[in-house]
């Protein structure tokens, strides 16, 4: 069989649309010898730092690092399906999505995205299902009336009235912004119709308790970008997938209030500056916190306020030094997780904030909580094999486990 | 509207609405309200529906035109999908006072400032949703009330409104809030003289459907008996008078009620009669052809002059 001509593709997508996700898992798949993706990786053009980065993170079962603008190169992923030969150059402009919201925001599009563009036959379309929907004043005045009616007369005429905020472009309704993200590609001077769509809605399994499919969540959650793309349909030849590429919610170092055991307690070591570690997180801490701790009514204030404080410092790199935890006898996990990340070069947001946590809990055994926001979820989510974590759904999927199905449909 | 070389994909929208450019970055329509310029260059490749609003200040025009945008926002209106707009960052822009986010108590509409006769526009496009390739492009203006007030006071400024004679239809606002209370017949009247002029002026052309709205209707159906009963015979009263001086000088007349966000009586349900009133907009035939932009006439010196020049109406 002879190899066609490779096949180009775009990847199109606001910010925290699941982009970088996707790439992380898809980034593993296709190079693995064996499992479930139609395609493999033939090469990669471009500088693959990041892509490890973000692959590392997903096999660690840690949030991928966020994309900045100004970080990311143009990358782009040859892949060939391996049944019928056929390639596809997946070009990947943007992964932060910051420029595809300036294209509403900033109406200026990267020449480089509208390069690759002009070259490709289609796109995957990403939309995460936690949309920026707009609220209409006239729906919740009737709520508001009867709150009102409520509040003592004394109240409201106290109430505090609010300075009216101004139109920000970025605050627009998420299905607004993808039908203007559509709208340029359509009139770009390059355009060829039909393009393909691979709509893509990334972290499905969020989006599960509705029992929807892929399609019938975008007509009841985005309607209007639903009736754009059926009115459309001759510029816009559209498949719908639901993809999980987390395969389930990660555990979070984040302090939540309740894991703040005996906040009066902490706060009386933090407060005699005794310990070395007080004596950090004294001096770290603003005067602003210090008062709002040092100003909580209750437990349950308290609790709140050494949280937010804590959460704080949590991503601070210099919270560990040898001397300040040279009088605690760290557990083995604390231990060995120290260490690794002491031997990094590059230290992830994440796994700082891990790491600190679980020091935290070390020097404050009393006081500070073993249990981590999501923990059940994460141990069963550890336990599947990477090649099991992904889950790809619509009506069109042969395989549920790959990856690829979508840029199989736009390959096609 | 149907055909090659109509759908979104074009460069008109980069040609007539572009940014400068820059290294990194290329230009996009900028997506605001257009202006005559843009309107012009944009109506020279397809056929456009012009559906002029007037009324008086703070008569509903623009919350018309936005709760119509906001419908779509919640899903087709009368079997229409919506299609796409040329002007999204603009009418997000006049939602916002309306939305939450705004932080406004109560829901406000922008207030279209005064700029002069110039009117801007703003765009919407709608397919029926069993035949997606039969859109329509709407241009709507949006204009100051005050636009209509000069024109009531002088043949000059009333000619001056020269997009008028391009409208398909025209949309005259009878404000409902303003008929229940004891300015009615002031407003009646300003309403009645505007379109009187606009006729006798010769700035409405005979294919031009003109539907007279009584806007915020809630006010009528909140009343309690038995001045709801004067409200609809003050209606009724007023539809035929409008009738009987206009009904022969027109192309069409017809008379509407809607509420686009009736705060009074809230069971009407938001955007009450204004699906309808699309469906009239696209059940009236359309006899605006492609407009003509380069006519062998000498040029005026306004922009609007040119837009009439461009753009002769056809035979009555």
């Amino acid at each position: 069989m002879s190899p066609r001509v490779s096949q180009q593709l775009s990847l199109v997508g606001l910010p925290h649309s699941g982009k970088t996700s996707f790439i992380a898992a898809l980034w593993y798949m296709v190079d693995q010898m064996t499992g479930p993706c139609g395609l493999k990786l033939e090469k990669l053009e471009g500088e693959r730092k990041h892509l490890n980065q973000i692959r590392d993170a997903w096999i660690g079962y840690r949030p991928v690092p966020r994309t900045s603008m100004a970080t990311e190169k143009v990358v782009s992923m040859i892949l060939r399906n391996e049944k019928t030969n056929a390639t596809a150059t997946l070009h990947l402009p943007d992964l932060s999505g910051e420029g595809f919201q300036e294209q509403w925001s900033k109406r200026h599009l990267a020449r480089k995205y509208e390069a690759q563009l002009a070259s490709s036959i289609g796109a995957l379309f990403f939309i995460h299902p936690n949309l920026v929907k707009p609220h209409r004043i006239d729906d919740i005045e009737e709520i508001s009336a009867v709150v009102t009616k409520s509040i003592p007369s004394d109240a409201s005429e106290n109430k505090f009235v609010a300075k009216p905020v101004s139109w920000n472009a970025e605050k627009s309704p998420t299905q607004v912004q993808l039908v203007e993200l559509l709208q340029i590609i359509g009139t770009r001077k390059s355009f060829k119709p039909p393009f393909r769509l691979a709509v893509i809605v990334s972290a499905f399994d969020l989006a599960a308790h509705l029992g929807l499919t892929p399609v019938e969540f975008i007509e009841r959650e985005l309607p209007m970008l639903k009736q754009f793309l059926d009115a459309n349909g001759h510029m816009f030849e559209c498949n719908f997938y639901g993809l999980s590429a987390q395969g389930g919610e990660y555990h979070s170092p984040e302090l939540l209030d309740n894991m703040i055991l005996n906040p009066a307690a902490l706060w009386a070591r933090i407060l005699a500056n005794q310990e070395p570690l007080c004596q950090w997180l004294n001096a770290e801490m603003t005067a602003t916190t210090k008062q709002a701790i040092a100003g909580a009514a209750d437990a349950p204030a308290l609790r709140r306020a050494l949280a937010e404080a804590l959460n704080s410092l949590l991503g601070r790199g210099d919270l560990w030094s040898p001397d300040r935890f040279a009088a605690i006898q760290l557990r083995e996990e604390t231990a060995y997780q120290l260490d690794n990340l002491l031997l990094k070069a590059s230290k992830e947001n994440t796994e700082v904030m891990a790491v600190n946590r679980l020091l935290l809990e070390e020097s404050f055994g009393t006081e500070v909580s073993r249990e981590w926001k999501n923990r059940n979820g994460h141990s069963d989510l550890v336990k599947l094999h990477p090649l099991e974590r992904v889950s790809v759904f619509g009506t069109s999927v042969t395989n549920p486990r790959d990856i690829t199905e979508p840029i199989q449909w736009l390959m096609r | 509207m149907s055909g090659e070389n109509t759908e979104l994909k074009g460069d008109l929208a980069e040609s007539i609405l572009s940014d400068e450019l820059d290294s990194e970055f290329s230009d996009i329509y900028r997506g605001k309200e257009m202006n005559e310029e843009a309107a012009l260059a944009f109506a020279s490749s397809r056929p456009v529906r012009l559906v002029v609003i007037a009324g008086e200040v703070k008569g509903g025009k623009t919350t018309l035109l936005t709760t119509l945008y906001e419908m779509f926002q919640d899903g087709p209106v009368s079997g229409q999908n919506f299609a796409g707009s040329f002007t999204l960052p603009g009418l997000e822009n006049r939602c916002h006072q309306s939305r939450v986010e705004s932080e406004n108590e109560t829901e406000l509409s922008p207030r279209t400032p005064y700029k002069g006769p110039e009117p801007t526009y703003l765009h919407l496009r709608t397919s029926p949703k069993e035949q997606p390739r039969d859109a329509t492009d709407f241009l709507f203006t949006d204009v100051s009330g005050e636009m209509f007030e000069h024109a009531i006071d002088s043949e000059k400024e009333c000619k001056e409104l020269t997009f008028l004679l391009r409208a398909n239809h025209f949309i005259l606002l009878l404000d409902g809030e303003k008929a229940v209370r004891d300015g009615k017949w002031s407003m009646v009247q300003n309403g009645r003289t505007l379109l009187q002029s606009c006729i006798d002026y010769g700035m409405l052309p005979k294919f031009c459907a003109v539907t007279v709205i009584w806007s915020k209707f809630d006010y009528f159906e909140a009343a309690l008996s038995p001045a709801r009963e004067g409200n609809q015979k003050f209606c009724d009263d007023i539809e035929a008078d409008f009738r009987t001086r206009f009904g022969h000088r027109v192309g069409s007349l017809s008379f509407r009620r809607i509420a686009a966000r009736p705060k009074r009586k809230r069971e009407l349900g938001f955007g009450y009669g204004v699906g309808k009133l699309l469906t009239e907009w696209l059940e009236t035939s359309l006899t605006a052809k492609p407009m003509h932009l380069h006519p062998e006439l000498p040029m005026g010196s306004r922009e609007s002059e040119l837009f009439t020049l461009r753009h002769p109406a056809p035979a009555s």
